[in-house]
């Protein structure tokens, strides 16, 4: 019996399929664009929860940078200033590891060693996640539970064993358990009893220490004069009244305190008097336009005392009702206007503020503010840990989108199948093999996906760009990361390709297992 | 050559006359051995073929006739390599099809045979001339010497001048054309046409028969032909008859006299 020689049977090479299929595409646009819309959609989705983590993160490391100096002059001013309470004390305590300052601090206060100590923090962090719990539970669980006390008078009052029984009853109908077994809380509430009366003794400690404070500087006290003001002995000073202050840190925080007593002396100039001569009045004049009683009596070439407030109502042609100080720190923040001030002012009576200084002052002043706004919106979105930054929660979101994609591309591609029934069978008619077929389906999809992923990364990156912009402005411009983002953009790519090849895979199957005597059929 | 052996033979078979061409010296080019097929659709199957054999010659030109549902089509899937069959064989150039791998098959539809549909079946976005050179890439043949040979088999056909026309810028008659110059793009033994002309015109349907004529008498080309119409019946070298999935006779034209009417086997009963 003869067989047939297949050796030559060649394979059409990649680029004549590309060719063909890409007239196919072309012939069947309708369809193809509504794919191509799918995972433009698809990689827009992905795109912008990429890029808008991408910047929030760097966002969000950049206002940590800034933030930290800042964190650390208000810890110290109200750290030598004010007592600490109880609670603030147990959540410290919470969070200090052995040996660290705030451990030390505790140690000196409280005299206490080191395994009492050790044994407060066991308490504290307890106490912390059992508040965390009743905090959580809402008004309507926790009225029956424990009634309208919050935070430590829960712990008290459960001192009591009728309380505590009721409680427990309470409890067991409840559909959100403690953290813990009741045993455990039980164990908890004999320890708080306990350390109650050390958490008492640092308290006292730390009262005295700050009356300590209060004494050492009697003159006028400020705390945060005192660290502006203070040298290398400051750390030792306070370390006698046991607090710990490491030596390193004290630059910073003598920096900040420095900035933030100019940035207070900066906005005091506003209301300072001056002196204005008839030249710069009727300068002053002319830029308003409008004649002022000012302005009048300055063309009596008579020296009149002004406020720079008024003058910068001139400058920036404003009532002055409504100048700010933010509009202030704005205006001397560039050379101009700094230089407009030390003119006005006079240097001498700056005392130390050289335009240099008040150009930096006016910046620190306004970041702040800018900061502090940022900050709260930033570290939700920064939080997230896992793949490529995304929580759990979006990355189920995202796997969802994706899945819902695979089934309507797929879909897309059985319709376009079925349609092109006679098509498949003719071709396998006049030669095309099953992988032929299948190739060409599979690479129908690709196609479709690059130029759906190229549309949808571009969309989502504007997108997410757009998002960032809106909720951290400037800041999200000035920490772009423009490599982040190009990666995210290869991912979100490479993901929508992905997504379409395997969406095809099915759709390709069945035609390539089409009949080829379908091409006889009549409809 | 001519041996079905008894246990296959159909009572039909055996009573009726069948032809063998003047020329008998001829080589045989398909054959089928005791060809069956049958559909199951739920509970009910249907026979479409039972028991054919037949042995066609290289070279010839056959018309297949029968009723409507007889089996034609069936027949033309299992001879063209394009459907397996429920029990017997066919043999293509002595080639067992069923023996056959899928690559295998698609180099056989490749380059043994032309495939022509009623439907015409072009690829609605490809040119004719890319329509044409489709089966030559199958093939390996590409560049500008599948554009030659695409260029060549359209001029055969007389639609030289509009190779760059879509399907959808041709009449059925020029699709039609087409169809056969892409059915004759790797110079195939044998040519399967499924009733070509059936959805044409009177004038039309001539122009195509006159192509196959050519084809025929010119390239060698064995071509097996469904249809009804008598034109092309008269050009045949052998008619078979097909009737409920069987070979009713085989007979050389030039024994029928071709009329309309008489020529029709369903209707002498
Ligand atoms: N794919 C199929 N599934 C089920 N039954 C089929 C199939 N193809 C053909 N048949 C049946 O097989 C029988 C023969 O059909 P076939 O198409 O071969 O007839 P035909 O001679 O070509 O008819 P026509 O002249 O109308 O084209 C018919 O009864 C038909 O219903
Ligand atoms: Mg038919």
């Amino acid at each position: 019996m003869k067989t047939i020689e297949v050796k030559d049977q060649v394979r059409l090479p990649l680029s004549r399929c590309v060719e063909l299929v890409l007239s196919g595409v072309k012939f069947r646009l309708f369809r193809a664009s509504i794919t191509v819309t799918i995972i433009s959609l698809a990689g827009a989705f992905l795109m912008t929860i990429l890029g808008e983590g991408l910047i929030a993160r760097r966002v969000a490391g950049d206002i940590e940078s800034h933030i930290a100096p800042r964190r650390a002059l208000s810890f110290w001013v109200t750290r030598i200033s004010v007592p600490m309470s109880s609670p603030q004390l147990v959540r410290e305590l919470a969070k200090t590891q052995a040996g660290d300052d705030r451990w030390r601090e505790f140690a000196a206060w409280g005299h206490l060693s080191d395994a009492q100590l050790s044994q407060l923090a066991g308490v504290a962090r307890r106490q912390v996640i059992y508040e965390a719990y009743f905090e959580d539970l809402g008004e309507g669980q926790r009225r029956p539970l424990v009634g309208r006390i919050q935070g430590e008078q829960i712990f008290a009052s459960l001192q009591d064993p009728a309380r505590l029984s009721a409680f427990k009853d309470v409890l067991r109908t409840m559909s959100r358990q403690l953290p813990t077994p009741v045993a455990e809380l039980e164990t908890f509430l004999r320890d708080w009893q306990a350390a109650g009366e050390l958490n008492l003794a640092i308290l006292e400690g730390n009262a005295r220490a700050v009356e300590g404070v209060r004494k050492t500087y009697t003159k006028d006290f400020d705390p945060q004069l005192i660290l502006a003001e203070s040298d290398d002995s400051l750390p030792k000073t306070l370390g006698t009244m046991g607090f710990s202050l490491p030596a390193r840190d004290l630059p910073v925080v003598r920096e900040q305190a420095q900035l933030s007593l100019d940035a207070k002396r900066l906005a005091g100039l506003l209301s300072e008097p001056v002196s204005e001569t008839a030249a710069a009045a009727e300068k002053n004049a002319g830029s308003t336009k409008e004649p002022t009683d000012d302005s009048s009596a300055a063309g009596a070439r008579q020296t009149t005392k002004v406020l720079v407030k008024n003058l910068l109502a001139r400058r920036l042609d404003v009532d002055i009702a409504a100048v700010t100080v933010p509009m202030f720190y704005q205006e001397v923040k560039s050379s101009a206007g700094s230089a407009w001030l030390v003119e006005q002012i006079g240097k001498g009576r700056l005392g130390g503020l050289t335009d240099n200084r008040i150009r930096q002052v006016a910046q620190y002043a306004l970041d702040q503010s800018k900061l502090e706004t940022v900050e709260v919106s930033v570290s939700q979105v920064a939080e997230g840990g896992g793949f490529m930054g995304l929580n759990p929660r979006t990355l189920a979101l995202i796997a969802v989108s994706f899945f819902v994609c695979i089934v309507g591309i797929a879909n897309a591609m059985l319709m376009s199948v079925t349609e092109r029934f006679r098509e498949i069978a003719t071709m396998k008619c006049l030669g095309a093999t099953d992988g032929f077929i299948m190739i060409n389906f599979i690479l129908e999809s690709i196609m479709q996906g690059i130029a759906g992923g190229i549309i949808g990364v571009i969309l989502g990156f504007l997108l997410g760009t757009l998002r960032a912009w809106s909720s951290y402005g400037w800041m999200a411009l000035a920490n772009y990361p423009a490599a982040n983002l190009a990666q995210a953009a290869v991912v979100a790519l490479v993901v929508g390709v992905i997504i379409s090849a395997m969406a095809a895979v099915y759709p390709a199957y069945v035609a390539a297992r089409l009949a080829p005597m379908e091409a006889m059929r009549i409809e | 050559m001519n041996k079905p052996t008894p246990a296959n033979q159909t009572q039909a078979q055996a009573h009726l006359p069948v032809a063998r061409p003047d020329d008998k010296e001829r080589a045989v080019i398909i054959r089928t051995r005791n060809l069956r097929k049958s559909y199951r659709m739920g509970q009910v199957v249907t026979e479409a073929l039972r028991g054919i054999d037949v042995e066609l010659y290289r070279g010839e030109f056959i018309c297949v006739m029968g009723p409507s549902g007889s089996g034609k089509s069936t027949f033309f899937n299992m001879v063209g390599g394009l459907d397996s069959p429920t029990s017997g064989r066919v043999f293509i150039d002595e080639v067992d099809v069923a023996q056959l791998s899928a690559v295998e098959l698609a180099f056989l539809r490749c380059r043994k045979i032309g495939y022509i549909f009623q439907t015409y079946n072009l690829v609605q976005y490809l040119t004719a001339l890319e329509n044409v050179t489709v089966p030559m890439a199958f093939a390996g043949v590409s560049g500008d010497e599948a554009r030659q040979r695409g260029l060549a088999l359209l001029d055969l056909v007389g639609l030289k001048e509009r190779w760059f026309h879509k399907p959808i810028e041709m009449s059925g008659g020029q699709q039609q054309r087409t169809a056969i110059a892409r059915s004759m793009s790797n110079n195939p033994a044998i040519l399967l046409c499924d009733e070509p002309t059936g959805n044409l015109d009177l004038r039309t349907g001539s122009e195509i028969h006159q192509i196959l004529k050519r084809l025929n008498k010119e390239r060698g080309v064995t071509i097996i032909c469904a249809t009804h119409d008598h034109r092309l019946i008269s050009m045949a070298d052998r008619i078979m008859w097909i009737r409920d999935g069987q070979v009713e006779r085989i007979v050389n034209r030039s024994e029928v006299t071709v009329e309309t009417g008489s020529i029709e086997g369903q209707e002498n009963e």
